[in-house]
């Protein structure tokens, strides 16, 4: 039987061995700092299954840092270092600051520093790989040979073949790796005289990765090879012991708990509670050790004396196997193991949708075809054995481990089609048995293909006030509502999404006549700048059933208030109790009200309308009294709106005696927010008109029967001429040429305002060319963009204090590379390779503050004040 | 700049002036003032070197420009300034340490101990100074009134002579930044993870003055102390303290933002660095 655990009589030869080959009697001393610790606000928690946020047993990387810790320091006093570590338990009280860790190193007298970490993307991506920093440019670090330190290191823990890595180890002088750096450096490796480094040894964000470093002997493995690398550097080859370990994971089976990004064999499922049995060639057990239950496979067997080896692998649900290893003196072995699973009996589907019979109602024109299996199947057998007629490009999609087939179609089927699925026999389970019968179903689809659209806010090329705006999308049906905030996003010019105020979104319920999601933009826009909202062909309704293509809609940022020149208010709604209802139908209900939300002055008027039929009434002020209106001039309202289709209108009435009636048309409300409206319509120049009331109406087409809108000041101001507008309604159109036509046969002018659009002094046909012309200008057409993702919500960036006098912070889940402090022209006023900027000379005022990490780019609203 | 005014328990702590320090001319870092306040040794960001500021004349002269140089420099009480310097040895790759001697009148440095592995210790005293090394040591007299270092977890107290080894507080990672109070009566030191403890020359635990870094004596009542947050890698917070020895006060003479820290303090005079290298020197008023 091989001697595989290490002795006190090992470790005595060990001392004299490390002796001899140093050439004197020293024996290096090496500093071990397990990073961060105590579970709490500068700690790492990576929430993983089954733990909850902030479970102390769940992963936190302080835990595993400590683990790696250990295994690394008894790994070294084994070969006989001395050492010191900068905590054994992790509570916040063991998670020293960095200068002071740095300051224990160096009393410690130590050769060598290790920091031992686990790095994170701190966004969306995932990776895997080795990171080593040492402080200094890269190949001149600060400590002579920090960088043949973290060379040695990274070559030891890259050979770990349990793990999957993304790319190969990454090394670098930390003021090279960080352009911007700025020599701020790493705490622990500022004003350390130790030769030094700081190892990210993977990353703890990666899922698969998480799981494996809750096993205790993944961590051992990384703390022996922190052992080796240091051996290296020194160039000791004395110890005579070997470790193996290993990933054991199913041979084609996917991982049944897959919320998360995989790469490469991390796909498989990992096989826990299987007991590894060590033998020596001759099959004689030396020593046993379990795969644990935390979804990672990990094994070890550690302080192995060379030679080779045979290790095998049972678990009740897997035939077993046996590979043989060998074992080297001062290295690391890794041999994985792909376990195939026990399958008895032929592959059959034992549950699948649709379930449909001839003469029930037809389905939806995206239905998914859904087989269950008693086993998980081989998915590219399976996928062939599939057919369905009519033919239809689709997809599949595999589920629960390869036990469930889901076909979808790319688009969407044909409407009013009878389908026929037929599943053959060549379909077979991972084992590689085949169904014993083919299997058929039959499904007819509806008429239905696409989700149509009713109305969207913003319109293409809308004007929109700055603030407090709203959008909305409005549909035949009801909308699904999970996941719209990434399909309806929108955008400024730079292609920066703004954000949501989600709390108050609203979305349709199925009492209402249909579909809409309503959401309020928290952001406000930049007067005159233009933006996009843009919905996604992939939005659906609550069947599934999506946009027959992506909408881009742009639109333009104004002040709806912003001051208007040359204009009188004759009516500023400030005063609600001078309104009343003065012509309504029996069952109309107008509540008139004042409130706050306005552009001007302290108040607006609310008009609230509840009709079952129609949204058809009057409301009268006695302030309308005194207002005048010359026929030359045209009437502005400030309108808010609530998208209702509500039309608005003033009556007015001429102060002759013909007391002539005549309308002004502001529109229908199908818009959000506050709006300027010029109102279009033709009074007679030569006559002076007075306000008989504002009235709405709706259509009967129409299915909304109630509506909320706000007035502010009503103006009056000369009548600005359009080019072509020339009977004065503020629209050109077909009407403005029989305008022109019925002057030239009948010189009757009293209605044309700007007949004489060439500007030779007389109306002739000439001038019906020329609005022919302007009827003809050219179109607005909104160019396709590429779509843009939502910033992310959960950017772990904090910024402090504000204001500040003398030093703006930032903190993060991940190392912040550097800072760039902006006036609010968007000018670079400093820039710092750190975590801080020193504002302590800058002008009073307010900046933008843009922070770098390695993976996110965030800017913050910042002020200075001395 | 602050000038601020701090009122904790009975004492009325005014910040009286405010001087910047090599501004405009380079960063520095690791700040140590004479005992009589009229000299200061600093160093680079990593501790590269050492030079000395003549608070006087503002005259720079550069001591060393070894690595480690700055990162432990001590003046004795004779005025002379003793500093460590390591290097790596190119064959072997440990790291070895030699103990140097700044002599002011004859403005050159001196190899008091010889470069050897392992840790080096200054001992600073009321009456002499020592460099306590793994393979041997140095020390300008056998008796050096009371003087004390840290290794480990202990405090290596020497009082005229005789060594006494204590451990009044639990630490794992160790004790670090000791020092005799200008009287020779008290003893302040930190303890990793715990913080600073004031003790009699025997051991005794005298107070507990919370988890701050870098105490240094003000005068024999007060210290000066670093009060440093961080994120597992870099700052976020840093100020400096004032600390009454008897543990009944604390007063902020910077902000937490300030980002100051490293704090020396001798002849009535406290320096301070900031994150980036900017050095100030401040005097109190402290009414009792």
């Amino acid at each position: 039987m091989k001697k595989f655990f290490y002795t006190l009589a090992s470790m005595m030869v060990v001392a004299v061995a490390i002796t001899a080959i140093a050439g004197n009697n020293y024996m290096p001393h090496v500093y071990i700092n397990p990073g961060h610790g105590g579970h709490d606000s500068d700690d790492r928690n990576v929430v993983i299954y089954p733990f909850a946020a902030g479970d102390t047993s769940g992963y936190w990387e302080s835990n595993s840092n400590l683990k790696k810790g250990f295994a690394l320091n008894n790994c070294l006093r084994a070969k006989g270092y001395t050492t010191s570590m900068s905590r054994v338990a992790n509570q916040t009280a063991n998670d020293l600051p960095l200068s002071t860790i740095v300051a224990l190193c160096n009393s410690s007298g130590a050769d060598i520093f290790y920091s031992i970490h686990s790095n994170a993307t701190g966004v969306p991506a995932r990776r895997n790989h080795i990171l080593a920093l040492y402080r200094g440019p890269t190949g001149s670090p600060v400590v002579a040979n920090s960088d043949v330190l973290a060379l040695n290191l990274v070559q030891r823990l890259q050979v770990n073949a349990a793990a999957v890595w993304t790319s190969n180890y990454q090394i670098a002088g930390d003021f090279t790796f960080y352009p911007d750096w700025n020599n701020a450096g790493l705490g622990v490796l500022r004003g350390n005289q130790a030769v030094s480094m700081l190892s990210e040894g993977s990353f703890h964000d990666y899922i698969p990765e998480t799981y494996r470093l809750m096993n205790d002997n993944y961590c051992w493995m990384e703390g022996w090879n922190f052992s080796l690398g240091a051996d290296d550097y020194f160039g000791y080859s004395f110890f005579g012991k070997g470790a193996v370990a290993g990933n054991i994971r199913d041979n084609r089976m996917p991982r049944v708990i897959n919320d998360f990004i995989m790469f490469g064999d991390d796909n498989r499922e990992p096989v826990s509670n299987a007991t590894v049995i060590l033998m020596d060639m001759n099959d004689t057990p030396l020593d046993t050790c379990y795969t644990d239950n935390m979804y990672n496979g990990i094994y070890a067997f550690k302080m192995l004396d060379p030679g080779n080896y045979k290790i095998m692998v049972e678990q009740e649900h897997y035939f077993s196997q046996t590979k043989e290893v060998t074992i080297q003196a001062n290295h690391s072995s890794y041999c994985n193991f792909d376990l195939a699973r026990v399958r008895e009996t032929p592959p059959e589907i034992i549950n699948y949708s649709p379930v449909w019979h001839e003469g029930d109602a037809p389905l939806k024109a995206n239905t998914p075809v859904v087989f269950e299996f008693n086993w998980d199947m081989n998915t590219e057998a399976t996928e062939a054995a599939f057919h369905i007629e009519p033919a239809v490009e689709g997809h599949f999609r595999w589920e629960d481990s390869n036990y469930r087939m889901v076909f979808e179609p790319n688009d969407a089927y044909d409407i009013n089609t009878l389908y026929t699925v037929t599943l053959d026999t060549t379909a077979e389970h991972g084992g590689g048995m085949r169904m014993q019968e083919p299997f058929t179903l039959q499904f007819k689809t509806t008429y239905r293909k696409y989700l149509e659209v009713i109305d969207i806010f913003p319109h293409q090329g809308d004007e929109v006030h700055y603030k407090n705006a709203i959008i909305e999308l409005r549909t035949d049906s009801m909308l699904n509502n999970s996941y719209y905030y990434d399909k309806i996003v929108l955008t400024d010019k730079d292609g920066n999404a703004l954000t949501y105020n989600r709390r108050n979104t609203k979305t349709g319920k199925n009492t209402d006549p249909f579909g809409f999601i309503r959401i309020p933009v928290a952001s406000t826009m930049t007067p005159g700048e233009e933006y996009t909202l843009t919905i996604y062909k992939e939005m659906s309704d609550t069947a599934g059933i999506h946009l027959p293509e992506t909408i881009v809609n742009k639109f333009t940022a104004v002040d709806a208030g912003e001051e208007k020149p040359e204009t009188t208010v004759i009516e500023d709604f400030e005063n609600a109790s001078t309104f009343s209802v003065a012509d309504v139908s029996a069952n109309t209900e107008v509540a008139l009200s004042a409130s706050t939300d306005r552009l001007f002055g302290s108040k607006s008027l609310q008009i609230k309308i509840n009709d079952p039929l129609s949204l058809e009434a009057g409301i009268y002020s006695t302030s309308f009294d005194d207002a005048i209106i010359n026929g030359n001039e045209e009437l502005s309202l400030h309108v808010n709106g609530d998208m209702s289709n509500l039309y608005l209108k003033m009556h007015l009435r001429s102060t002759d005696e013909s007391q002539e009636d005549a309308y002004i048309d502001f529109g229908k409300i199908d818009f959000h927010g506050w709006r300027y409206i010029t109102g279009k319509g033709n009074l007679n120049p030569n006559k002076t008109y007075k306000i008989v009331m504002i009235e709405t109406d709706s259509d009967e087409d129409d299915p909304i029967w109630s509506a909320t809108i706000k007035l502010d000041n009503l103006l009056k101001g000369q009548k600005t001429a359009i080019q072509g507008d020339v009977n004065g309604d503020g629209l050109v159109t077909a009407a403005d040429i029989t305008e022109l036509y019925n002057y030239l046969l009948n010189n009757d002018d009293s209605h044309i305002v700007n007949g004489d659009q060439t500007g030779d002094g007389i109306i002739t046909a000439a001038d019906i060319t020329a609005v022919y012309g302007v009827l003809l200008g050219p179109s607005n057409v909104a160019p396709a963009i590429d779509p843009v993702p939502e910033p992310a919500a959960n950017s772990s960036i904090k910024v402090g204090p504000i204001p500040s006098s003398d030093y703006i912070m930032a903190s993060a889940a991940s190392y912040i590379m550097g800072v760039e402090l902006y006036d609010m022209s968007g000018n670079l006023v400093a820039r710092n390779g750190g975590n801080y900027m020193n504002v302590g000379s800058m002008r009073d005022g307010h900046y933008i503050l843009k922070v770098y990490t390695g993976n996110e780019i965030s800017t913050h609203h910042v002020a200075v004040k001395h | 700049m602050w000038a601020w005014a701090m009122v904790a328990g009975a004492q009325q702590v005014t910040v009286t002036s405010t001087t910047p320090l090599l501004r405009d001319i380079e960063p520095a870092f690791y700040p140590t003032l004479s005992p009589s306040g009229d000299r200061l040794l600093y160093s680079d960001v990593d501790a590269r070197g050492l030079k000395m500021l003549d608070l006087g004349t503002h005259a720079v002269t550069t001591i060393s420009e070894q690595t480690g140089a700055g990162f432990d420099a001590k003046w004795s009480n004779d005025g002379q300034v003793y500093y460590i310097t390591s290097k790596v040895d190119e064959k072997s790759r440990l790291v070895f340490r030699t103990g140097m001697r700044y002599d002011l009148k004859r403005q050159a440095s001196d190899v008091v101990l010889e470069a050897q592995h392992g840790a080096v210790h200054l001992e600073t005293g009321t009456q002499g100074m020592a460099m306590n090394g793994e393979s041997h040591t140095f020390a300008t007299a056998p008796k050096r009134g009371v003087s004390v270092y840290t290794t480990g977890s202990q405090l290596v107290v020497n009082v005229d002579g005789k060594e006494s080894r204590y451990s009044p507080v639990e630490s794992y990672a160790g004790y670090l930044w000791s020092s005799v109070s200008p009287a020779g009566d008290k003893i302040a030191f930190y303890a990793a993870g715990r913080g600073i403890v004031v003790t009699t020359l025997q051991g005794k635990v005298l107070a507990e003055l919370g988890n701050y870094e870098m105490p240094c004596w003000y005068n024999n009542d007060y210290l000066v102390a670093q009060n440093a947050s961080d994120d597992g890698y870099q700052y976020t917070s840093s100020q400096i303290l004032l600390l009454k020895a008897d543990g009944t006060s604390r007063h902020e003479l910077t902000p937490k933002t300030s980002m100051t820290m490293q704090p020396t303090a001798g002849g009535g005079k406290i320096v301070y660095t900031t994150i980036d290298g900017n050095l100030t020197m401040i005097t109190l008023d402290i009414n009792e």
